[in-house]
């Protein structure tokens, strides 16, 4: 067994506050996933798929991606990065978005001495990979402008930054390429075109890869834009982007994610696609297929689906973000995605055992053990998405999901 | 049709043209991103080619392992149910080592099997296809220099996969004992000298595949003892990918490793639903065995995949949970899909043996290997240009009279593959008998 102990302890780490939750049964609004249906469209693409009169929907279909999916997906995407996509050259399908992700870092970690930068907080995932393909991690912190903030700040989640120096030391001859995840989760923080620009500069500079997880790119909320980072100049020969309808269209039990890049380094993810599972599910692929059809179809609607579900999303941010700030805990506003992280530490009458000791690096599993037993909420550890350094200031936060928040008109 | 020749080669080649050589040319600049050297011979090569072949020259395909018939009514229904559900968390994120209520499924059906208490949280991981179980542990048991034993000839998954995790294949092949008469898969045997020969401190397990692709052979107590006391001496594990085991025909009987005395606690088996219900779109598989083994499954799984289809694995789970209720009966799919099979089997057979080859008659799985050397003389071999003859044969074929198969030489090691030119792979799901 070639893994070290740290891997399986960061994946046991969560399990710990999981089991004590199963005890409790709390309402979870930890884990990132909704609890409804997906849409009616999504839905009866799949129940057709699973009834079609053609066989052929429940066999094997083309290992690195069903024709009908790379279609829609290369319309979907060439105007979105102002070029025209191949779909067989230049998008592989995977189960996830998650295995997308590995399959990079597999196929483009050579040895030992290779590293990956990462921004933290982030997807505990990422640096668990990074090792399992060889690599080093470098984490470079985002961190929120002030040091402190009171509940009356209401800070937003583009508070959070990088220390250009600091991002500038990380990047060198080692350095294979950058883990962006943009809009990004834990934050809720969309990348500017300021700050993405930097990056272009230094993976160009170091001839480095940008691996970048854009899952939640269509939920984008205010006014923010997300820019991808394959648009910019010539990142594109650069770049590797990972997407899914997993979160967009509330499936995340379909299992159908994606990555678009150029063909040489497509054709590293198809050989090592191929290494690790072999083929992809058919007929989740051809739902997904069906229903982007139909996303496409109604692209220029300003009611499509696009346009309302973020506006959805947005109401039960907002509620949540106002009960939270209404209970002490001080919130930073997520730009986007389905989490937001919030400050836990000036929250009243905590119990003295969860009060001072703030080198502690896990007191947020015992703030989240508390919620569970006495509030009756389960909500994640923020520690879990800070690198090493950083546990006890990652563990003032907890993450908490907006997506399962009830609103009038859902 | 000697006209038609050069035209084709000339496409052909232009088709199998290595693309990523080209691409990469292009970037030499980019050096530094050239595929690292352990996914280096990691491609599909045989399935990317004719796959493409087949596309190109449109022949009855009788390549690649897939049925070309409805899966049974009940899972397809059940997959819909999982979508219409009233309960909306049939689309979302499940337990990522497996569905609870699949992974229940399972646990019942082993359990009996195996007679034997298998508890479905800790010794049964759901992963994306039997794939993608091989990969997790492979992955998750192999350090590296350790020495993994294939049985040739093999799913040519297995080999790159141990290397790109480090560890140092070592192969045995099975040979026909028999070279006249009626030629069972039966007939084709290790030698047990060699295969003890293998053995050794560095070993870190052996990779079994009973029932075998390609040849259906279904291996027999004796030969299954004989591994298991090489594994138990060395202190080995035993991978068992038993993809196939509802497809064996009558009189044969499919032998669990991990049902052999003090097994269990060294054999991690593998299972698919694809095969076992027809659905190989589905990608859902399986592996079972020990906790502690399957911890190292776990592991890689959850970094590399997190959770499987949710819908698909209720779906699945429906399905066992039916069969289960009939096990045993003739009804049940376990037991009819084999009774199917067998008819067409037969008419395989008959057919390779009236074109003038010599088929190995399968004792279980949708594969047929056959001796196509009698039929030599008629067939322009000096056409291709292929290392191995059997390549030669399969293209040849594939071109001039439209029967595509699939040439063995790919389920050998380098160091084997002429063991495998005198035979061809067909696939005989998908013949209608008529």
């Amino acid at each position: 067994m070639k893994y070290s102990t740290d891997i399986i302890i960061n994946l046991y780490a969560r399990s710990r506050t999981m089991s004590f939750a199963k005890r409790y049964k709390p309402v979870d609004i930890g884990i990132g996933a909704p609890n409804f249906a997906p849409p009616d469209f999504m839905r009866e693409a799949f129940i057709n798929v699973s009834l079609s009169p053609d066989y052929s929907v429940h066999q094997y279909t083309r290992s690195e991606g069903h024709p009908r999916l790379v279609k829609i997906l290369s319309k979907i995407y060439s105007p979105l990065v102002n070029r025209e996509l191949d779909p067989f050259d230049n998008f592989v399908v995977s189960i996830g978005a998650t295995n997308s992700i590995f399959c990079a870092l597999q196929s483009l970690t050579h040895d030992s001495d290779d590293e990956w930068i990462v921004f933290e907080p982030h997807w505990e995932h990422y640096t668990a990979m990074i090792k399992m393909a060889g690599a080093k991690v470098k984490e470079v912190p985002l961190k929120p402008k002030k040091d402190k903030y009171s509940s009356r700040d209401s800070p937003s989640s583009s508070d959070w930054t990088f220390d250009r120096k600091k991002l500038r030391k990380a990047f060198g001859k080692k350095t294979r390429g950058v883990v962006l995840n943009n809009p990004n989760n834990p934050t809720g923080k969309v990348f500017n075109r300021e700050e993405l620009t930097f990056i272009a500069d230094l993976v160009e500079k170091w001839d480095a890869i940008a691996l970048v997880d854009e899952v939640y790119e269509w939920l984008v909320y205010d006014r923010n834009q997300h820019i991808r980072f394959a648009s910019l100049p010539g990142m594109f020969e650069r770049t590797i982007t990972v997407g899914a309808a997993t979160k967009t269209y509330s499936v995340t039990g379909w299992r159908v994610g994606w990555a678009y890049g150029p063909a040489y380094l497509m054709n590293y993810m198809k050989k090592s696609i191929f290494g690790a599972i072999g083929d992809n599910v058919t007929p989740s692929q051809e739902a997904v297929a069906i229903g982007l059809e139909r996303v496409w179809a109604e692209r220029s609607r300003a009611n499509s689906y696009l346009v309302k579900y973020p506006k959805k999303l947005q109401i039960k941010r907002d509620r949540l973000v106002s009960a939270l700030c209404r209970a002490g805990f001080v919130t930073h506003v997520p730009e986007s995605g389905y989490f937001l992280l919030a400050n836990w530490t000036g929250m009243k009458s905590l119990p003295s055992y969860l009060v001072g000791n703030a080198t502690d690096s896990k007191k947020d599993v015992e703030f989240v053990k508390y919620l569970v037993k006495e509030v009756g909420l389960e909500v994640y550890p923020g520690s879990p998405y800070f690198g090493e350094k950083h546990q006890s200031k990652g563990s003032d936060y907890v993450r908490v999901c907006f997506v399962k928040v009830r609103t009038r008109s859902v | 049709m000697l006209t038609r020749v050069p035209f084709l080669r000339a496409v052909q080649s232009q088709l199998l043209r290595n693309s990523t050589t080209e691409v990469i040319n292009n970037y030499t600049t980019m050096s530094k991103f050239d595929l690292p050297d352990r996914f280096v011979g990691n491609d599909k090569s045989v399935w990317v080619e004719y796959i493409q072949l087949a596309l190109q020259h449109k022949p009855v395909n009788l390549g690649q392992g897939f049925p070309n018939f409805h899966a049974p009514e009940n899972v397809r229904k059940a997959l819909a149910n999982a979508a219409l559900n009233e309960n909306p968390l049939l689309n979302q994120y499940t337990r990522g080592f497996g569905h609870p209520r699949l992974v229940n499924a399972i646990a019942a059906l082993y359990s009996k099997l195996l007679s034997r208490k298998l508890d479905p949280t800790t010794e049964v991981i759901v992963t994306a296809g039997a794939y993608e179980a091989l990969y997790a542990a492979i992955q998750g048991h192999t350090s590296p220099g350790d020495e993994w034993i294939i049985i040739e000839p093999f799913f040519d998954c297995y080999e790159p996969m141990i290397r790109t995790a480090g560890g140092i294949p070592k192969f045995i092949p099975l040979k026909p004992t028999k070279n006249s008469g009626i030629i069972s898969s039966g007939d084709w045997m290790y030698d047990k000298n060699e295969m003890a020969s293998l053995f050794n401190k560095r070993t870190k397990g052996i990779i079994l595949n009973t029932p075998h692709n390609p040849l259906g052979k279904v291996f027999t107590h004796d030969e299954l003892s004989f591994i298991a006391d090489l594994a138990k001496k060395w202190n080995t594990l035993v991978v068992s990918d038993e993809v196939y085991e509802w497809m064996v025909y009558k009189p044969h009987e499919h032998i669990r490793i991990a049902t052999l005395p003090d097994m269990y606690e060294r054999t991690i088996t593998i299972g698919s639903a694809g095969k076992t219900f027809s659905v190989t779109g589905w990608k859902i598989g399986w592996a079972y065995g020990p906790a502690n083994l399957l911890k190292n499954l776990q592991v890689v799984h959850q970094n590399s995949l997190y959770t499987c289809s949710t819908p698909i694995q209720e779906a699945v789970a429906v399905g066992f949970e039916e069969e289960l209720k009939k096990f045993g009966q003739p009804d049940c799919y376990f037991t009819s899909l084999a009774e199917e099979l067998l008819e067409k089997r037969d008419f395989m057979a008959k057919f390779l043996a009236d074109v003038g080859m010599a088929p190995t008659i399968p004792e279980a799985g949708y594969f047929m290997v056959a001796n196509w050397t009698q039929l030599e003389k008629n067939v322009n071999l000096d056409e291709e240009q292929d290392e191995y003859k059997d390549y030669r044969f399969t293209k040849w074929m594939t071109k001039n009279v439209g029967l595509q198969g699939i040439p063995p030489s790919a389920f050998y090691s380098k160091e084997h593959k002429h063991l495998g030119e005198d035979n061809v792979r067909y696939c005989f799901i998908k013949v209608i008998v008529n």
